[in-house]
């Protein structure tokens, strides 16, 4: 573990819901009906549907209005074939708008390179993040895998799906009509874009990216129209599992996990899921990034903990404070 | 129409990384004719073609560059027995390496778009230009020698390399 272990309290407090107790094994779901209901995730979804109208019978709120966006995974199966976990589907993204008197649904697949492929072929035709697969094609590069399939992002006239092992992909706001991969800028075509952006008060969209293994996290700043203004790399241990991040006046916030890829990554009997270790004895590192120069201005050590996402953080005097619901190691999903 | 932009966490949302670090380069082995393929040197020793043919090249510019290797040490050290670079002609193309004999070999090869002579990489580390190698399993890295050897035994190889 390198870097100075200081005065955690003073600098950094955490404000933990602690949720220490094991919760049961991922995908095993308890009751008969619970089993169906897990089951019928797995079936065939349609393509795309709506628009489809729900009136209300009797008048909603009166400011209730707007749009709502979600994405997740919706296509966990082709032929005979099954990913072993959710983490795994295709992205569909479904919106949902009221506009005071209706409720307009619509939902679509994210019509990505992989999923184009996989529907002329019939088949999965490369390994996933929780599923190995070692009869089917080597992953040459990040978005040979993708899936869109984690959340969205509305930027510009556009709305973006987002995964966080390769490219956002475009889609049309309104219609949810796939466009295509979303370039950023020539040197970081292809390169992972995480799932979860952090919008700042002037509509800056702060994001990163990571490869595990590279020891780097990739940071973006994006303007509020979705133009890419500065990229910057920095380096650190821990980097092979990032999920999300928060940031605060002047700093975005990193918590970096003991969680590293072992095993090696061209073993294709193992998931890059089933290769992640948890390492009680390494510390969790929390890095507070300087808006400004992209560098790293602060590190702080703390006992090592888990959680995929992180709450709200700000500034109070020269302590910065974090909210975040953790756990006390990584269960298995 | 005014938007609310309610972009709560997925509780399921995807963690993943997908490592392709190491500018390093997949492909079915196929022996070809062994009556049309072998050759006899001036050694007596009984050579073999090894041939390759990409396809999926979705940008026909640049160039293929393509290296063989013949033990697990000399294709860490990213020294090949031979090399050839070929313009490229279209979305498809078959490269020659020679004729060897029998044994053990890997073959790694990229795109040189920008005919820089180089694997060009990204800050991550990620190949910036299509690459592929005799690959016969769904890696998600750089492969070691274990992942791309096959075997000359007798008869020529022609592999395929999709990228």
């Amino acid at each position: 573990m390198s870097g100075p272990r200081l005065d955690r309290r003073r600098f950094l407090t955490l404000l933990a819901a602690t949720l220490a107790t094991r919760q049961s094994s991922g995908n095993t779901p308890r009751s008969p009906e619970a089993a169906r209901a897990f089951r019928s995730s797995f079936e065939p979804v349609v393509e795309s549907y709506g628009p489809t109208r729900v009136r209300f019978n009797r008048p909603l709120p009166k400011g209730l209005a707007g749009r709502l966006y979600r994405c997740g995974p919706a296509r966990l199966q082709r032929g005979l074939t099954a990913h072993k976990h959710w983490f795994d589907g295709d992205g569909m993204v479904q919106s949902f708008d009221l506009d005071g008197q209706q409720l307009v649904l619509r939902g679509a697949m994210v019509r990505t390179t992989r999923y184009i492929e996989e529907e002329a072929s019939g088949r999965f035709e490369w390994p996933s993040y929780a599923t190995a697969r070692p009869e089917a094609r080597p992953v040459l590069r990040p978005d040979d895998t993708i899936t869109a399939n984690t959340s969205v992002l509305p930027i510009g006239d556009e709305l973006l799906a987002l995964w966080e092992g390769g490219s956002a992909w475009r889609l049309d706001a309104d219609t949810l009509q796939t466009l295509g991969r979303h370039v950023l800028s020539d040197d970081t075509v292809g390169l992972p874009f995480s799932a979860h952006p952090r919008t700042d008060t002037d509509g800056t969209v702060w994001n990163f990216g990571y490869s595990a293994g590279s020891g780097k996290l990739l940071i973006y700043q994006l303007d509020r129209s979705g133009q890419l203004v500065r990229t910057g790399v920095i380096e650190s241990a821990n980097t092979d599992s990032v999920h999300d991040f928060s940031t605060t006046e002047h700093y975005l916030v990193f918590t970096l996990l003991p969680l590293t890829e072992a095993g090696a990554t061209s073993d294709t009997r193992t998931s890059v899921l089933d290769r992640l270790v948890w390492d009680e004895e390494n510390d969790a590192i929390v890095l507070l990034v300087d808006k400004r120069s992209l560098q790293i201005a602060h590190r702080f050590s703390l006992d090592p903990f888990f959680a995929y996402h992180f709450g709200n953080a700000w500034e109070d005097g020269k302590t910065v404070r974090l909210e975040v619901a953790r756990s006390l190691d990584f269960h298995d999903l | 129409m005014k938007r609310i932009h309610l972009l709560l966490p997925l509780a399921l949302s995807a963690s993943v990384t997908t490592a392709i670090a190491g500018c390093a380069a997949g492909a079915a082995i196929s022996p070809i004719n062994e009556a049309s393929a072998a050759n006899r040197t001036d050694d007596g020793a009984s050579h073999h073609p090894i041939s390759v043919t990409i396809d999926g090249i979705t940008e026909p510019t640049g160039s293929v560059r393509l290296a063989l290797y013949s033990t697990a040490k000399n294709f860490a050290a990213r020294e090949p027995i031979a090399s050839i670079a070929e313009p490229v002609t279209g979305t498809s193309m078959t490269v020659s390496l020679g004729a060897f004999a029998d044994g053990d070999y890997a073959v790694m090869m990229h795109q040189d778009l920008n005919s820089n002579k180089t694997l060009d990489c990204n800050v991550l580390g990620i190949p910036r230009e299509p690459w592929g190698g005799s690959l016969s399993e769904a890696i998600m890295g750089a492969p070691d020698w274990e992942d791309v050897q096959f075997s000359v035994d007798g008869m020529g190889v022609a592999l395929n390399i999709s990228l």
